[in-house]
């Protein structure tokens, strides 16, 4: 019976594991294009220059290759196109945009929207810009119309419609940032005269934007007269330059708002971000500057003709420019660890590993063999390898104690839950540990990608919070505080089935009795340490120590709730049993502290709302509810009976 | 028990203490101190910052005007229409006056004295009209809207156009505007009342009547 | 003696100590509520800083400083007759030590503890600070530009009627009516005779109710003012709203009356010589601003820049950089938020005690059972 168990668990458990794994991973489309052919204009084999170019987006820099995910999240919701990784994408987009026309990637997760726009529904929910390009006009009136309403009347539909809107302006902006480096109709030069002034050769040529731009000196002299002249009288030569310099005009209007901050200047002391086209606007001016748009013109020229080597020439230079602009700038190294950490995955590999060792540890509660607890524990600690050298990337790429947002917290916590586990497993060494190291470890990564999914989790932190002693001491402290309290909670769960299934193993029940207790007076100690520096940190920067706002009242909640089970239990008011559904309550509480007083939206702390979240939220209040009522009374009926 | 009886008495007593400083003081406090003052300078002329005049300017908001009109007394004088109440003027606002209705907010009809560039009928219908979300009609049909508009002449001569956008307001709940405007001299005055279509229209008779009574002062 | 001693076992018992400290969490939860719709100040109000809440007009319900001053007793009472001294135990001692200062903490606080804030635009300097939400009747005779003796009444729960005597200049000034929160009138008809003097020519005031939070209030009121040398006697109309006090000139001199918010007067003269402020690079997040200010303490002045998560200190009070506003005239306006707060150090060593107490509490717990583990 136990091999049959095995054997089951095995069979369904490692594909589980893999699809929890995977789902968050770039998978081929089932509609994927062909690969490009070798020298085609849409593939270079060596994105590694590219992937380095600094990019300026909310405030901080970043690698090409990060700027390329976020935008490619922001859009589809994945990290990768038709099998193409995200900076591959972006390239294209940049340098060749016309050939993403057919890339699904926009997500529209509501059927109802597509058929607003009257395209064809799509199962998969990415559409390309094709097929929305028969929806445009629709799209943009029913955009505009919703965004005139009040924020908490608009329906789902009318958000989606919103932000399908805004990313295909994303799209958009990104579409057009480069155009000044290829050749456009616009810019098609026919009469010699025109040629020989703008120096370029014998016969007609479309000419780029930037060639015009460079040489727009040379058409002044025959633009200047024009305005006195009547329009009849205008010979060809004036026409085809007044044309010329309109299209120059146009152009750069409608382009001065591109969102690709790519080219650092200094004036006076400050350092500020331009777009190509910023630059380009102000009359290539400032020649350090001028110079940078031609090395991107040249990068543009190399990628359309598959040149890797002619991109990397002129890939370096631009980079090498940009990093002795902001000379030694701190952040500027860690662009390369960025890339790297990208790369890595760390996390997505920290929660296969703790899947993993969940399967196995499981395993070995059944079939008692000593090689599944080894290879359990294995897991487990490679799993914690691998989170925490993630955190420790993230904590030296950002320069600051990895806790200004929702995400990192979640990194965290899940990070000191897992130390915990092994602490306790140390002690005990009957598996426990391991089980509860692995489920918290698995369901606190996986529960933190939906964080991850809203923008960039290594954001400028806005003046308040910016302190670091004060940042570094109480996020940590209590969110060491909720992970020890959730263990307990955790722990909770075990025990009461443990009097459910196994009654009369009073020995087991009461080692995990003593692991719970210990995880809620952990949890109850820097919970309260995390409270009062929270007050400390209020109180020097703001003048008042406690301040009732809801997160502060969430935290004292959590203190308060530790402390009725530890009186209530001294009093005996309740008993072993009692204190496992008080603990199972406890991490309740710890989910509402942390996440739902976002929700509220009230007071300092409303740094990290979700739409969604308070579902969730609510559904695992309901289950945990559920499954104290049902298994209380009953473990504590099997167990008075055993 | 010695114990207990004597915290008990202690406890008491500080009760007394928390109850006395809780309770307030009848006859009023008064308080002596020295103020010490320093006001801060003038801001700088800036000569420079003469904002480009479009004719899209809203007239009861403008911030500047490149001549504007006397700002010591009050240039013209009005009789306030029972039952509506007087504010007093602020900056370029000469009146505000408040219509009360029961269950809202109460209405407001402001007087704003501008100078002679503001007086463009044209800009004025076109911007008036953009914020009550009305689309102005195209070509010919405008300036025969601005031919038919209502002309009326004050008590004392002054002689005001007359706009009520009732007409073309399409929502029954709607907001609509009935603005007067007059001119003397180098001073346009406008007299506009902005508020839901049917109580505008309750308020037309009074309107008039408080154009009627403007003068130069 | 019997009623003595089930009062006694009554404050003595855990159970007390678990109901009040659930009572704080239904407490907690509801404030938190409530605050979403009504405020942080209304919320305050009826949960937090009240001895009795009634819900729905009629449920009685014990408001937070009941349950914290039950639990004070209840602790102190246990820390007297109950607890045990042994070292085993030390931890626990140390908590609930740490817990009664924390509670007395938090009363000093309520009770000797102010708020009060500083707007001064550059350029602008001044010795006392405004409080939130009480105002005061000031008075003053202007002699000198920049120094005011000024006499000054708290309004607060001033019924109508009450005399203000000003004896320093022989003056008596009454209140006719006043209102925590009015809309002021002027009546532009040049015939009207105005029956008050007020500085904006403001001819009448009529009360009105405010919002949630008193900080939003404008007060008005109407005084009258006698013994002045002409034996006149003048009503004056003073309103919240007032750019300008109130003069009023007899033989004797000028006199301004203003009724603003209540003055605080601060232990020294601060004055803003520059606001400077910084946003991350091409973004709308501010990252830090700055106010350098020039204080002067018995004529020594030096200067100190009060920023962000980096207050001034001086003699129990402290000033931080609240916030600014960009003026019209290109001028930039720094506002300071300034506390006092004497007890500011107890909540610290509160802190520490306590924390020390539960790691104390818990390796003994541990090392306990350890030892009882390895014995058996």
């Amino acid at each position: 019976m136990k091999n049959v168990c095995f054997i089951l668990l095995v069979l369904i458990g490692i594909p589980v594991i893999g699809w929890a794994y995977g789902n968050t991973e770039p998978t081929p489309e089932t509609n994927a294009r062909p690969a490009p052919a070798a020298g085609d204009s849409a593939g270079l084999s060596s994105l590694h220059e590219f992937s380095h170019m600094a990019v300026l987006h909310d405030g901080r820099k970043m690698p090409m290759h990060t700027y390329a995910r976020l935008a490619l999240i922001q859009l589809s919701g994945r990290k990768s196109v038709s099998g193409m990784p995200a900076e591959a994408w972006m390239a294209r987009l940049l340098f060749d945009p016309s050939s993403t026309l057919d890339d699904p990637v926009f997500l529209i997760n509501h059927p109802d929207v597509a058929q607003a726009l009257r395209i064809p529904v799509n199962e998969n929910r990415r559409y390309s810009f094709s097929d929305l390009h028969g929806g445009m006009g629709r799209l943009r009136e029913l955009a505009e119309r919703a965004g005139r309403m009040e924020s908490d009347r608009r329906s789902q539909v009318e958000n989606e419609l919103i932000r399908v809107y805004r990313n295909l302006t994303i799209y958009l902006d990104l579409f057009y940032a480069m155009a000044f480096a290829r050749p456009h109709p616009d810019f098609s030069v026919e009469h010699p005269a025109l040629l020989d002034l703008l120096q370029a050769g014998d016969e007609p040529v479309m000419l780029r934007f930037y060639d015009v731009a460079e040489r727009a000196q040379t058409l002044q002299p025959l633009l200047t007269g024009l305005t006195t002249k009547p329009a009849e009288t205008w010979t060809e030569v004036e026409q085809a330059a007044y044309q010329l310099s309109g299209a120059l005009y146009e152009w750069a209007r409608q382009h001065q708002e591109s969102p690709l901050f790519i080219i650092p200047v200094t004036h006076h002391g400050e350092e500020s971000w331009l777009s190509p086209w910023s630059v380009l606007g102000m009359g290539l001016r400032d020649p350090g500057a001028g110079e940078a748009v031609r090395g991107l013109v040249e990068m543009n020229d190399a990628y359309l003709a598959g040149m890797q080597v002619d991109f990397d020439l002129a890939a370096r230079p631009f980079n090498d420019w940009v990093d002795k602009q902001l000379d030694g700038d701190r952040s500027m190294p860690f662009l390369d660890w960025e890339i790297t950490f990208n790369n890595l995955r760390l996390f997505s590999w920290a929660r296969f590993f703790y899947g993993m060792a969940f399967l196995f540890t499981f395993m070995s509660l059944i079939n008692k063999a000593r090689w599944l607890y080894g290879a359990s524990l294995l897991l487990l600690g490679a799993a914690f390898l691998a989170h925490s050298g993630g955190m420790l990337m993230r904590m030296a790429i950002m320069g600051r104690p990895p806790m200004t947002n929702l995400y990192a917290t979640f990194i965290f916590v899940s990070w000191v839950c897992v130390l915990l586990s092994f602490i306790a497993e140390r002690f005990q060494r009957n598996s426990i540990g391991i089980l509860s190291g692995s489920v918290s470890g698995f369901l606190l990564l996986a529960f933190s990608q939906r964080f991850y999914l809203q923008g960039d989790t290594m954001g400028q932190v806005v003046a308040v919070l910016d302190s670091n002693f004060w940042l570094s001491t109480h996020v940590t402290t209590i969110t060491a505080g909720y992970a020890g309290c959730l263990l307990a909670g955790l722990l909770g769960h075990v025990y009461l089935l443990q009097g459910v299934l196994a009654p009369r193993r009073a020995e087991t029940r009461k080692a995990t009795y003593y692991a719970m207790v210990g995880m809620l007076g952990f949890g109850l100690t820097f919970s309260f340490l995390g409270t009062m520096l929270g007050g400390v940190w209020a109180d020097q920067s703001w003048g008042r120590f406690w301040g009732w706002d809801p997160k502060e009242n969430g935290a004292l909640l959590i203190v308060l709730w530790c402390s009725i089970l530890f009186h209530a239990r001294l009093d005996s008011m309740i008993g072993d049993v009692g204190m496992a559904a008080g603990c199972v309550v406890g991490a309740i509480i710890v989910m509402m502290a942390w996440l739902g007083v976002n929700l509220l939206g009230v007071g300092l702390h409303s740094y990290g709302f979700t739409s969604g979240l308070a579902m969730n939220l609510f559904v695992y209040s309901a289950f945990e509810l559920l499954f104290i009522a049902v298994l209380t009374p009953w473990a504590y009926k099997r167990i008075q009976s055993a | 028990m010695l114990f207990f009886r004597f915290s008990l008495f202690i406890g008491s007593i500080l009760c007394c203490v928390l109850i006395g400083t809780a309770c307030r003081d009848s006859t009023p406090v008064q308080r002596q101190y020295t103020e010490y003052v320093l006001a801060a300078p003038p801001p700088p002329e800036d000569p420079g910052h003469d904002h480009p005049h479009d004719g899209m300017m809203d007239a009861s908001l403008a911030p500047v005007v490149t001549s504007p009109p006397d700002q010591g007394e009050a240039p013209f004088v009005f009789e306030t229409p029972e039952p509506w109440r007087a504010l007093p003027a602020s900056g370029m606002r000469m009146a505000t006056l408040l219509i009360d209705h029961e269950g809202m907010d109460p209405l407001e009809c402001t007087l704003t004295v501008l100078g002679p560039e503001s007086a463009g009928l044209e800009g004025n219908l076109v911007r008036w009209m953009g914020q009550l979300d009305i689309d102005p009609p195209r070509g010919d049909a405008f300036q025969r809207y601005m031919d038919d508009l209502e002309r009326m002449e004050g008590k004392d001569g002054l002689q005001w156009t007359l706009v009520d956008f009732a007409p073309l307001v399409k929502q029954d709940d709607g907001l609509n505007m009935m603005v007067g405007i007059t001119q003397q001299g180098a001073r346009v005055l406008f007299v506009r009342l902005l508020g839901p279509k049917n109580i505008v229209e309750g308020e037309r008779d009074r309107f008039r009547q408080l154009l009627f009574s403007i003068r130069p002062s | 003696m019997k009623i003595a001693s089930s009062i006694l076992s009554f404050f003595l018992s855990i159970r007390l100590t678990v109901v009040c400290l659930l009572l704080l969490s239904v407490l907690i939860v509801a404030g938190t509520l409530y605050q979403v719709e009504y405020g942080l100040f209304l919320a305050q109000k009826r949960f937090f800083d009240s001895w009795l809440i009634l819900f729905w007009g009629f449920i009685p319900f014990p408001g937070t400083q009941t349950v914290l001053s039950l639990l004070f007793v209840n602790l102190f009472c246990n820390m007297i007759l109950r607890f045990s001294y042994g070292w085993r135990q030390m931890g626990l001692v140390m908590i609930h030590m740490g817990l009664m200062l924390l509670l007395a903490g938090g009363w000093v606080t309520r009770q000797f503890g102010q708020e009060s804030f500083l707007s001064l635009v550059e350029g602008e300097g001044s010795n006392v600070a405004s409080d939130y939400r009480e105002w005061e009747v000031a008075v003053w005779k202007e002699e000198r530009e920049t120094v005011r003796n000024v006499t000054a009444y708290d309004m607060k729960n001033i019924p109508d009627g009450i005399a203000l005597p000003l004896d320093a200049w022989g003056f008596d000034l009454r209140v006719d009516i006043y209102h925590d929160h009015a809309r002021a009138f002027r009546s532009t008809n040049p015939d009207h005779e105005p029956r008050v003097t007020n500085a904006s020519g403001i001819t009448m005031l009529e009360e009105s109710s405010g919002g949630y939070d008193p900080q939003e209030y404008t007060p008005g009121g109407v005084f009258t003012l006698r013994g002045l040398s002409n034996s006149e006697e003048k009503r004056l109309l003073l309103f919240g709203g007032d750019l300008e006090p109130t003069r009023i000139t007899d033989d004797t001199g000028t006199y301004a009356f203003s009724l603003r918010r209540k003055r605080h007067e601060l232990p020294i003269f601060v004055q803003l010589l520059n606001f400077e402020r910084e946003f991350h690079p091409n973004s709308d997040i501010p990252k830090s601003f700055s106010s350098l200010i020039e204080v002067d303490v018995q004529g020594v002045a030096r200067q100190v820049t009060v920023e962000m998560n980096k207050p001034f200190r001086y003699q129990g009070y402290t000033f931080y950089q609240a916030s600014y506003a960009d003026l019209e005239q290109g001028t930039q306006l720094s506002t300071f938020a300034i506390a006092l707060n004497y007890g500011r150090i107890i909540p610290y060593v509160a802190t520490a005690m306590t924390f020390l107490g539960l790691a104390v509490h818990f390796l003994i717990q541990l090392y306990v059972r350890k030892g009882s583990r390895d014995r058996s």
